[in-house]
């Protein structure tokens, strides 16, 4: 599923937006490079390629979206449903420069701004991509991932403080929706700034919480047997190494230098 | 400070310069990095071998290791270069260089004159005085029987291949290789990192092996990894096959690419870390009488964070967080971090890359060979990474990655590591880079840089940083030969600078010599100089004098100390 689902696109993706929007910068982008060169297609069109993203049929979604935004240059959202079937495949370099062109073309679209925060984040250009989170949150200001997302870049940064405030705030938030993808990682990434701070009682619990919550999640049995290992549960330590192997090789079959999928 | 080992240190032994200079009380100018390649000057003019262009099988795209030490004792480094061959003759390639140093940083091939003579599929490369003559010799992990060239040019003047008498030749696709004397009796022992199975002549079906979606080679995940070695050097210039006995057998196999000896949990035992790739690292920690355990899953330094097994081409040692123990960095994939674990006391590793701003920075690079050295003599070590990727495929667009990428410094500054891109034009040049080797090659005290391309020119890079006042420690063993494995410290007050003796990074050796910049120190009592050696026996030297070189002999009541060219 999409971690940022549909939900987080929201409620624009209705009938209207199914059309492309005028609401181009009209200082950025050319308006004569925008106009339409085929008719558009079908009502429905994008809520289908939404739907096939949904399904991570990713290839197909593409083949459809490719020559729409060809043909529709200023079809923003377009643009967006294209950055997003690369997105979803780690391809980051490719989803950047789609993700900047929906939102050049149309600026209130904010939805495209969490996944284009997680895209910069991928690729290393943490400021940017705060700057994308914030402004996000200065429209959505109570968005779980974004906030999340946020507490990841202040850990990165070092700035310990903030990053466990924010995670904090995040599992909170995650936790009134009943958002339980978001909050079990938002606990097993604050588990680990507490692993950072050496209260490893507390991010045991963390860890214990997030597996009950997403028990799919590998990752965190390897962080819980660190903990386990280093608070001197060997035999805690050793079955959750276990664990860990077995969720691993259930979820995500070995392969060569594979990313995770993206949020 | 540096943890008790437990075992009674030397004598504390006092030695002045009276003619040396003292620290400089006087505000200095800022250290800035700087870099300038000499690559066309230097007299190494050099393009390395392996396999075609484009590569296309997995055996190509590793290059070969580089070495720096002083083969003929007179003083200066000299430069071994491990070469590859083609997929058509990986037994007949144009052959392994070795060029002496004349003294001043300029190189001259003498590769014919001495009788290194390796044509064979060259990788990793090991240096270390097998035979406890009091020179180094050399061995090279190959794709087909390694090869240990024993040093006899103060005999015959030439190298000797020993091989078959020495009982080292392992026919498999061996990577890297280190010496160092893990059973504590004396001698340099071998461990030898293997690779995977591979057959030119019925290279791995590349059907179906996709990365970010595009197609790509094959392996190494998919393909059957091969185990490593570990000789025992039993005397009389042979060793034997311990590895099962001494317990260095993982609980799984690994992918070998890399080996680095060190003490890692201050015990007075050298412990061996193995770099493997997509499957988890090994740390055999050394329970004494010949004897290891694999603490690498336990210790929670086999993979990364959050259980990622990472692909660990680059080995680095160093105290980053300054509390006495050794801490690892490693160089990995793209799309993926390099990782730093940090050595909390000695029994556990935690990944701290992005606590010193090494992690998500480092996603567009594919690293390979690495230092962590002092480039700006300010008195703490940046890095220096190797980049290129894998996948001739690779490109940005396809995979935000491309295939030729700049090195990159990482200048430490307080708590966290900033990339520099300014101090040269290497850093905004696109290489095919690979290994890496570190050193002083011309004798100013500062280090400079050896990088080696794919199936491209050997690059030299020479430090012209602003002079800080420094300090060199190159260190001895007994016999006279070079010594690694070995921590150097200089102390004045509370405050310490710590140096670990590693050997190299991937494939390669750097100079067995500790880097001092004095940039962050002004004035106070004078500095006191501690070398503990492998065998936990440390010793000290007070009164030390700057912009020196001192040759420090394991055993010696006295060394040697000469002023750095320029100073």
């Amino acid at each position: 599923m999409l971690v940022l689902g549909i939900g987080a696109i929201g409620a624009r993706a209705d009938v209207q937006q199914e059309r492309p929007s005028n609401a181009a910068d009209p200082g950025k982008v050319n308006e004569e490079t925008l106009a339409p060169r085929t008719s558009l297609p079908p009502p429905g069109f994008l809520k289908g390629c939404l739907a096939l993203i949904g399904q991570k049929r990713y290839e197909q979604a593409r083949q459809l979206l490719a020559p729409v935004v060809a043909d529709h240059p200023g079809w923003a959202r377009a643009h967006f449903y294209l950055a997003l079937t690369y997105h979803k495949e780690n391809r980051y370099e490719r989803a950047r420069e789609l993700f900047q062109r929906a939102l050049q073309l149309d600026p209130q679209e904010h939805s495209v701004r969490p996944f284009y925060g997680w895209c910069l984040y991928y690729l290393g250009e943490l400021e940017d991509s705060r700057e994308m989170f914030e402004s996000f949150l200065a429209v959505k200001p109570d968005y779980p991932d974004a906030i999340f997302a946020l507490g990841l870049i202040d850990f990165d940064d070092d700035d310990i403080d903030s990053a466990r405030r924010r995670l904090q705030k995040a599992v909170e938030l995650a936790r009134q929706r009943q958002d339980q993808p978001t909050e079990a990682k938002a606990r097993a990434r604050l588990a680990d700034v507490l692993i950072r701070t050496g209260e490893l009682g507390p991010a045991r619990d963390e860890l214990v919480r997030s597996i009950e919550l997403n028990p799919d999640n590998y990752e965190t049995y390897f962080k819980l047997s660190r903990v386990l290992e280093r608070l001197g549960d060997a035999e805690g330590a050793e079955a959750a190494r276990r664990s860990h192997h077995r969720v691993r090789q259930r979820t995500r079959p070995a392969g060569p230098h594979r990313p995770k999928e993206a949020p | 400070m540096r943890p008790s080992r437990g075992l009674a240190a030397a004598a504390a032994i006092a030695w002045a310069w009276a003619a040396a200079p003292v620290l400089s009380e006087g505000a200095r100018e800022p250290a800035a990095l700087r870099f300038s390649e000499i690559t066309s000057s230097c007299g190494v003019d050099f393009t390395m071998t392996s396999g075609r262009t484009p590569s296309r099988d997995i055996l190509e795209v590793n290059g070969g290791g580089v070495a720096l030490f002083d083969f003929d004792k007179d003083g200066d480094l000299d430069l071994f270069l491990a070469n590859g061959a083609t997929m058509d003759d990986p037994e007949g390639g144009p052959g392994s260089r070795l060029y002496a140093n004349g003294g001043d940083g300029t190189f001259q091939d003498v590769s014919e004159k001495v009788g290194v003579n390796v044509k064979r599929w060259a990788m990793g490369v090991a240096v270390g005085d097998y035979d406890g003559d009091g020179y180094d010799d050399l061995y090279i992990a190959c794709y087909g029987p390694n090869i240990l060239l024993r040093n006899d040019v103060a005999g015959t003047g030439r190298f000797v291949d020993v091989t078959g008498a020495a009982g080292v030749g392992d026919p498999r696709w061996g990577t890297s290789a280190a010496f160092g004397d893990v059973d504590g009796d004396g001698d340099q022992d071998l461990y030898v990192a293997n690779y995977l199975k591979f057959d030119v002549k019925n290279p791995p079906d590349r059907t179906g092996r996709m990365f970010l979606g595009v197609p790509v080679m094959a392996g190494p995940t998919g393909l059957v990894p091969q185990s490593d070695v570990l000789y025992e050097n039993v005397g009389h210039g042979k060793f034997r096959d311990v590895t099962r006995p001494s317990g260095c057998v993982p609980g799984r196999p690994g992918y070998g690419l890399g080996v680095t000896i060190f003490d890692a949990d201050g015990d007075g035992r050298l412990d061996i870390y193995v770099g493997n790739d997509s499957t988890e690292n090994f740390m055999f920690r050394n329970l004494g009488r010949g004897k290891f355990k694999d603490v690498g899953t336990v210790s929670g330094i086999a993979s990364n964070y959050d259980g990622g097994n990472q692909a660990t081409m680059g080995i680095v040692v160093g105290d980053v967080d300054g509390n006495g123990f050794p801490d690892v960095f490693t160089t990995n994939f793209s799309s993926d971090t390099n990782t730093l674990h940090l050595n909390l006391a000695g029994k556990w590793f935690d990944d701290r890359t992005s606590q010193y701003g090494l992690a998500m920075t480092s996603r567009p690079f594919l690293g390979w060979g690495a230092g962590l050295y002092d480039f700006d003599s300010d008195g703490d070590e940046d890095l220096f990474i190797a980049n290129g990727h894998v996948y001739p495929e690779a490109t940005a667009q396809k995979m935000d990655s491309d295939y030729e990428q700049p090195p990159l410094l990482l200048e430490r500054r307080a708590e966290r590591y900033r990339r520099n891109s300014e101090a040269g034009s290497m850093f905004g040049t696109r290489y095919s880079a690979r290994a890496t080797a570190f050193g002083d090659l011309d004798d100013d005290g500062d280090v400079d840089v050896v990088m080696t391309t794919l199936n491209g020119k050997v690059r030299v890079f020479r430090n012209d940083a602003p002079r800080q006042d420094v300090l060199v420690v190159e260190l001895r063993n007994n016999g006279g030969s070079r010594q690694t494995a070995a921590v150097v410290e200089l102390l004045r007050g509370d405050t310490v600078q710590r140096r670990w003796i590693h050997g190299g990074s991937f494939q390669s050796v750097d100079a067995a010599a500790a880097y001092f910049g004095m940039g962050q120190t002004k004035g106070g009592d004078p500095w006191k100089l501690r070398v503990t050696w492998p065998s936990g026996k440390s010793v000290e030297h007070s009164g030390v004098g700057l912009n020196r070189k001192i040759t420090v002999t394991e055993g010696a009541a006295a060394f040697e100390t000469k002023r750095l060219r320029g100073r």
